[in-house]
């Protein structure tokens, strides 16, 4: 009975609630117009902000492509072949690794009197990345006179918008590979910087023809450590001349004195010569042997050579012995290589 | 019994204007939904289409790009000579200002005849195409380096440094 009234109660209500589903159908609509405004707005805007990635990126690669082309155009002659016409010959070689499409020739003559330019639009000149190729245009500059000098410039456009000049000169000789510093040794060479001593000349010369009436003769070399740490100089660096049959030696010493009768302070590896990271310093060779305070070249000439007045030429090699300061138990050697020497009369 | 029955239905006007009244209700929020939903839609529209050209028209300037192939001053003439290049990836390329300008002097040309190399007018240059323009009346000192800048319709504006 009870459940009856209910139902007719709610049929009832229902039925005058007319407002109530006419809201119902209104919300829906509603979230009908809220979802399709949100929708259709973020994935139209999510789809123009791809497209304008795609452009900055498509500008990103564009503006790349431009800074990577790398030409060099070199080698050229400008030959006036008649009146009003001129000859351009180059040379193009393209480095990069992007092929370049060159669109337009522009040449630009002048004298005291003149001044004159012109342009030729290219077809089919396209160099790929590595190629090298000759380039010879017939071009109209109006004015050139055949027979006058002109001073000529000229640069050529790429397809992409860069500008190559056109140089005359030939293209420079490529950098050569240097070695690392590991392979080459540490040290470097000045390589003017083979002086010699004397006993009558005991102020430091320029090596390059030595007497052999000189007596108490040393050699000095300035070298560089371009190594990043220290390194230990050993008793066993010489400096050797290479002479007709003979070898003389010439030991690296502490030290040395002119006054009265020279003498050598003997180098001691217990006290070596350190030469500190890019630091330089001046060597000086002398010694008979390794270690020891006797003259190679001291109140007479080195065994072998001889004191006639014929000039002998030598070749002056360094044997450079070291050790890093790290690693005092391990020991490096280098050969150095002068400009050579003459022993005169 | 039956009879009855029938006799108070019809009698019954009341029910009838509720049901009535009801359907036009819901007819009316249906139609006023959809008329929502259509205006709704077309305001859209032409706020996306706006955005749209918005971004097409950021589009095509972030392509724009021009190269300066050579500038020359005539001093007899005092006239110069801008040779360019459309090389970007757009075009219908123009140019609505030229500016020449040193560090302390500056003039603006808002009428420019383009032209292509072989001396055809044009209104724009296309993608790889090369055109000029030549300003009349214009005195420089020759030797002096002068800055010239062009501005494209679309707002891009592109500058070279050149020897008088």
């Amino acid at each position: 009975m009870r459940t009856r009234l209910w139902h007719r109660t709610r049929r009832n209500r229902l039925a005058a609630g007319r407002k109530g589903f006419s809201s119902i159908v209104g919300a829906i609509f509603m979230v009908l117009i809220v979802w399709i405004l949100a929708s259709s707005y973020f994935i139209y805007t999510l789809s123009q902000n791809t497209v304008y990635n795609d452009a900055i990126r498509e500008k990103n690669l564009l503006e790349s492509n431009v800074l990577s082309e790398n030409v060099q155009v070199a080698n050229t002659t400008y030959v006036v072949n008649g009146n009003d016409k001129v000859n351009v010959s180059t040379s193009i070689t393209n480095i990069g690794s992007l092929s370049v499409q060159f669109t337009t020739l522009w040449a630009y003559a002048s004298n005291a009197t003149y001044t004159g330019y012109n342009f030729t639009q290219l077809s089919n000149v396209n160099v790929q990345g590595g190629a090298i190729i000759p380039l010879s245009v017939n071009m109209t500059i109006q004015g050139l006179r055949q027979g006058s000098a002109y001073s000529f410039a000229s640069w050529l456009i790429t397809g992409r918008g860069n500008v190559v000049p056109v140089e005359i000169a030939p293209p420079p000789e490529p950098e050569p590979e240097h070695l690392p510093i590991s392979t080459t040794g540490f040290f470097s060479l000045d390589w003017f910087y083979l002086k010699y001593t004397a006993r009558y000349n005991p102020t430091p010369s320029d090596a390059t023809v030595i007497s052999k009436s000189y007596r108490y003769v040393a050699f000095y070399i300035n070298v560089t450590n371009n190594g990043d740490e220290a390194m230990m100089i050993k008793s066993t660096s010489l400096i050797m001349l290479l002479i007709e049959w003979q070898e003389p030696l010439f030991y690296i010493v502490r030290g040395l004195s002119y006054s009265g009768t020279p003498t050598i302070t003997a180098y001691d590896d217990g006290n070596p010569i350190i030469i500190d990271s890019h630091q330089s310093y001046i060597l000086t060779f002398a010694a008979k042997s390794a270690a020891v305070g006797t003259w190679a070249w001291g109140g007479s000439l080195p065994v072998g050579i001889s004191s006639g007045s014929t000039p002998e030429g030598g070749i002056v090699m360094t044997a450079l012995v070291y050790t890093m300061q790290s690693q005092p138990t391990k020991t490096y050697a280098q050969s150095l290589s002068f400009r050579a020497l003459v022993l005169g009369p | 019994m039956k009879s009855t029955k029938n006799l108070r239905f019809f009698k019954n006007k009341h029910a009838v204007s509720a049901v009535i009244s009801n359907i036009i209700l819901v007819a009316a929020v249906i139609t006023i939904g959809f008329a929502a939903i259509a205006w709704t839609y077309s305001q859209s529209s032409a706020y996306m289409a706006q955005y749209g050209e918005s971004v097409q028209s950021d589009v095509d300037k972030l392509r724009e790009r021009v190269s300066f192939e050579y500038v020359f001053y005539n001093n007899t003439a005092k006239s110069l000579s801008v040779y360019l290049m459309n090389s970007g990836k757009v075009g219908d390329v123009n140019f609505t200002t030229v500016y020449i300008s040193n560090s302390s002097w500056i003039v603006t040309f808002t009428s420019v005849q383009l032209k292509f190399l072989n001396g055809a007018s044009t209104p724009d240059l296309d993608m790889g195409q090369e055109g000029y323009f030549a300003l009349g009346s214009v005195t420089l000192q020759s030797g002096n380096a002068y800055t010239v800048k062009v501005v494209t319709w679309r707002g891009s504006s592109f500058e070279n440094t050149f020897v008088a």
